[in-house]
C-alpha cells in the first residue's frame, strides 16, 4: 500500500495544491438595497413615543489591537456621524414623535437605541444594537453588517445617501417592527412613565413613589398625579427647556456631521479600495502560503517513492511549494503596504477632522455644565415650593 | 455669738421666704404658661388666642403686624421682636422665665410650649420659620436650643403681636379669635408671598435659561452659515480629498430622506448659488441684482443701508453670503450687523 505502488493519488495531491494556488479568491456580494419602512397609518398623539439615538460607542478598545486600524478621533466622529444617520431613518420611517440624537443613557426618553461600533472602514460597516425603553423593558439587542459596494462610491453612480445606507434602513425597519407588536395601552403607559421619571428626577418629594420597580427592574405606575397638579405644571414647563437642551445638542451635532461630512466620504471612498485591496492580498497570501507547504509536504512524500514519475513530481511539487510560500510571503509584504496606505489615510483624516471633534466636546460638556447647574437651581426651587405648599396645606 | 446667730438666722429666714415666695411666683408663672400652653394645644394659628391673657400689656407694641412664620414681610418684625428681647433681657434676665412667659417677651428663643404648633403645622413650616429666625437676631440664634425653639419662635412672634394689638389684648375671645383669624390671614398671605416669589425665581431663571439656549443656538446658526459660505467656496476650488473624482463635494450633510441635517446645513446650500469664481471676481452681479428686492427662495431683501459689496473682501463676502441666506429674521438681522461692523473697520 505505499506510494509507490499508486502514483496517482500522489499526483493529484501535488497539482491541487498548485491548482489552489493559483486560485484568486471571491467574494460574492449581494447589493441588495433595503427599503424604509414607513408607517402609513396615522398615529394617535398619546401613542406616539419620542426616541433617543445615543451617540455610539466608538469602542476604542479595538485600538489596542495592532491588525486593527482604527483612529481614535475618526472612530469618534463616527460615532456621531453613524447615530446622525440611524436618527435621520427612524425620522424619516414617520413612526415617531421626536427622534433626536442624545448624549448619553442618562437623558430621559422614551425608547432609547444604543449602539457600538464593531467594524467600520469603507468596505464593511458592523453594529451592534440595544434598544429599550423608559420602563426599562429591554426590546432587543442585534448586530448589523453591511458591505458597502463599489458603485456607492463611484460619482456616476452614488447617490446622497451612505453606502452604508441600508444598515440604517435595517435599523430603523426593526425598530418600527418591533413597535408595531406593541399595543396602545403599553405605548400609553411608556410615555406617562417617561414623564414621572422625568417629574421624579426633578421633584422626587413630589412624585416619589408614583412608580415602583418590579423585580425586573420593569418601572410599574402605583398612581397618577392630578392632571391640574401645579408641580406637574411646573415640571412640564422644565420638560420643554429639557428639549430645548436636546434641540440645541442636534445642532451641534447636526454642524458637526455637516462639517466632516465631505473629509469623512472621501476617506471611505479612498480607503474602500485600499482595504479592497488588503483583504483580497491578505487572502492570496494565506491561501498560497497554505498551497506551498502542502506542495512541499506532498512532494516530500513523493521524493520516496519507487516511481521514477512520482519523484520527479515531488520534487517539481517542492519547487512549486517553496515558490508558493515565497510569493505569499510576498504578498504580506504587499498587505503590509496596503495597510501602510490606510493607516496614512486616518492619520490625514484623523488631523483634518480633530479640530471639530474638539470643538464639538468642548461645546458639549460647556452647555450641559450649564444647563446640570441650572437644573440643580430648579430642583432646589421646586423642593422649596414643595415645601411652601405642602405647609400650606398643612395649615 | 447668739446674737450673731439670731441676726444669722433672721437674714437666712428673709432669703427663705424670699426665696420660697419666688419660688411660688415662678410655679404660679409656669402653672400659667402650661394653662396657656394646654389651652392652645393647637397648630400655630391658635396660641395667638390664647396668649394673650398670658401674656402681660406691657411688651412693647412695635411687634404688631404680621404672622410669625411669613417670609418677606415677617422680617422685619422679626428683628423688631429681637430687639424687643434685648429689653426684655434687661428687665428680666431669667431665660428659663422669658421662655415660659415668651409670650409677653418675644423672645425668639422664649416660648418652648408652643414648639408644638408647628410641628403640627408641617415640615415645610419648619424651614420657613427656622430662615425667618435666623435673620432675626444673632443673640437668639447662638442658643442652642435656637434650632430646637425656632418654630415656636415665630408662633411667639405672633403672640406678641396678638398681644400688642392696640387696646385689645384684655378684650373676650371674640378679639381674640378675630386677632388669631388675622394672624393666620398673614401666615397665609406671607406663604403664599414666598410662593409668589419662588415662582417668580423660577420663571426668571426659565427666561434666563431660554437666553441662554438661544444665544448657544444663535452661535451654532451663525457658524453653520458663515461655514455654508466657506463650504461653497471650497467647492469652487478643489480642496481636501478632491483630487479623485470629487463626487463629495457639495453632496455634503444632505439627506437621503430630503431634509437637511441642520438648517444650517440648508443655509449652505442655498447661499451663492449661482456664482463662478470669474462673476465674483468681476462685478459681484448676484449682490446688486439681489438689493432691494427680495432674494431667491423667498428670502427678505436686503436692508437699504447695506452696500452693495463690490468691495467686498473674502470675509465679508462670507458673512453677506451667510446674512442673505439666512431665514431666521433675528439671526439675518445679527449677521447684517456684523458685517456693517466688518465693514466699518
Amino acid at each position: 500500500m505505499s506510494l509507490s505502488n499508486k502514483p496517482w493519488p500522489a499526483l493529484c495531491t501535488i497539482l491541487c495544491s498548485l491548482l489552489l494556488g493559483a486560485c484568486a479568491s471571491h467574494t460574492v456580494k449581494t447589493t441588495r438595497y433595503v427599503q424604509l419602512q414607513q408607517e402609513t397609518a396615522e398615529i394617535p398623539e398619546s401613542q406616539l413615543l419620542d426616541v433617543g439615538v445615543e451617540i455610539l460607542d466608538p469602542n476604542l478598545e479595538q485600538i489596542e489591537d495592532d491588525d486593527a486600524l482604527v483612529f481614535a478621533e475618526v472612530r469618534k466622529a463616527e460615532s456621531h456621524y453613524m447615530a446622525g444617520h440611524i436618527r435621520d431613518a427612524i425620522q424619516a420611517s414617520s413612526a415617531w414623535g421626536a427622534v433626536r440624537l442624545i448624549p448619553g443613557a442618562a437623558t430621559l426618553v422614551d425608547v432609547q437605541l444604543s449602539g457600538r461600533i464593531l467594524h467600520s472602514d469603507g468596505e464593511t460597516l458592523q453594529l451592534a444594537i440595544d434598544v429599550k425603553d423608559v420602563t426599562g423593558q429591554h426590546w432587543y439587542s442585534k448586530e448589523y453588517k453591511a458591505i458597502a459596494s463599489r458603485y456607492a462610491y463611484r460619482r456616476e453612480t452614488a447617490s446622497k445617501a451612505d453606502p452604508f445606507q441600508t444598515i440604517y434602513h435595517q435599523i430603523s425597519n426593526d425598530l418600527l417592527q418591533y413597535r408595531q407588536q406593541l399595543d396602545a395601552e403599553y405605548l400609553r403607559r411608556t410615555r406617562l412613565v417617561g414623564e414621572l421619571r422625568f417629574a421624579e428626577s426633578f421633584a422626587p418629594q413630589s412624585f416619589a413613589g408614583q412608580l415602583q420597580r418590579d423585580k425586573k427592574g420593569i418601572y410599574q405606575i402605583e398612581r397618577l398625579p392630578a392632571e391640574n397638579d401645579p408641580m406637574l405644571e411646573r415640571i412640564r414647563t422644565i420638560r420643554e427647556r429639557d428639549h430645548l437642551y436636546i434641540d440645541t445638542l442636534q445642532d451641534f451635532y447636526g454642524s458637526f456631521i455637516q462639517q466632516i461630512d465631505n473629509p469623512y466620504r472621501d476617506w471611505r471612498k479612498q480607503t474602500y479600495q485600499e482595504v479592497k485591496n488588503l483583504r483580497e492580498v491578505k487572502e492570496q497570501a494565506r491561501n498560497q502560503t497554505i498551497a506551498g507547504i502542502v506542495s512541499v509536504l506532498a512532494g516530500i512524500a513523493a521524493a520516496t517513492s519507487n516511481n521514477s514519475a512520482v519523484r520527479t513530481a515531488g520534487a517539481v511539487a517542492i519547487g512549486g511549494g517553496g515558490f508558493l510560500v515565497k510569493e505569499g510571503f510576498g504578498k504580506r509584504a504587499e498587505a503590509d503596504m496596503h495597510s501602510e496606505t490606510i493607516r496614512e489615510l486616518g492619520d490625514s483624516l484623523e488631523a483634518a477632522i480633530q479640530p471639530q471633534v474638539i470643538e464639538l466636546e468642548d461645546r458639549t460638556i460647556t452647555l450641559s455644565g450649564s444647563v446640570q447647574q441650572q437644573y440643580q437651581q430648579w430642583r432646589q426651587i421646586l423642593r422649596e415650593l414643595y415645601e411652601v405648599e405642602n405647609g400650606q396645606l398643612s395649615l | 455669738m447668739k446674737l450673731r446667730f439670731s441676726s444669722n438666722s433672721q437674714i437666712s429666714a428673709r432669703t427663705a421666704l424670699l426665696s420660697l415666695a419666688l419660688c411660688i411666683s415662678l410655679s404660679a408663672c409656669k402653672t400659667q404658661s402650661t394653662t396657656s400652653q394646654s389651652s392652645s394645644g393647637m397648630p400655630a394659628s391658635k396660641p395667638p388666642s390664647s396668649s394673650p391673657s398670658a401674656s402681660s400689656p406691657s411688651s412693647s407694641p412695635s411687634s404688631m403686624p404680621s404672622g410669625g412664620n411669613t417670609r418677606p414681610s415677617s422680617r422685619a418684625p422679626g428683628s423688631t421682636t429681637s430687639a424687643d428681647s434685648g429689653q426684655q433681657s434687661s428687665s428680666g434676665s431669667n431665660n428659663g422665665q422669658d421662655r415660659e412667659q415668651g409670650s409677653s417677651s418675644g423672645l425668639p428663643s422664649s416660648p418652648g410650649p408652643q414648639s408644638s404648633g408647628p410641628q403640627s403645622s408641617g415640615s415645610g413650616q419648619f424651614e420657613d420659620g427656622s430662615l425667618e429666625t435666623s435673620d432675626s437676631g444673632a443673640g437668639a440664634a447662638d442658643s442652642p436650643l435656637y434650632e430646637q425653639y425656632d418654630p415656636a419662635g415665630d408662633g411667639d412672634a405672633d403672640v406678641s403681636d396678638a398681644s400688642t394689638s392696640p387696646g385689645a389684648r384684655a378684650e373676650t375671645a371674640d378679639i381674640s379669635f378675630d386677632e388669631s383669624t388675622a394672624a393666620a390671614g398673614g401666615n397665609n398671605q406671607s406663604t403664599a408671598e414666598r410662593q409668589a416669589s419662588l415662582e417668580a425665581e423660577l420663571e426668571g431663571s426659565f427666561g434666563r435659561y431660554d437666553g441662554m439656549i438661544l444665544r448657544e443656538r444663535d452661535k451654532v446658526l451663525a457658524d453653520g452659515a458663515a461655514r455654508g459660505a466657506e463650504d461653497q467656496l471650497e467647492q469652487e476650488d478643489p480642496g481636501f480629498g478632491q483630487g479623485g473624482e470629487g463626487d463629495g463635494a457639495g453632496e455634503g450633510g444632505n439627506s437621503p430622506y430630503g431634509a437637511p441635517n441642520t438648517e444650517s446645513g440648508a443655509d449652505s446650500s442655498n447661499s451663492g448659488d449661482g456664482q463662478s469664481p470669474a462673476a465674483r471676481g468681476e462685478n459681484n452681479g448676484d449682490y446688486q441684482g439681489a438689493k432691494g428686492k427680495p432674494a431667491n427662495n423667498g428670502l427678505p431683501p436686503v436692508p437699504d443701508d447695506i452696500p452693495d459689496g463690490s468691495d467686498d473682501d473674502i470675509v465679508a463676502r462670507q458673512i453677506r453670503e451667510a446674512a442673505m441666506a439666512e431665514k431666521d429674521p433675528k439671526l439675518r438681522e445679527k449677521l447684517w450687523e456684523e458685517y456693517r461692523k466688518y465693514k466699518q473697520r
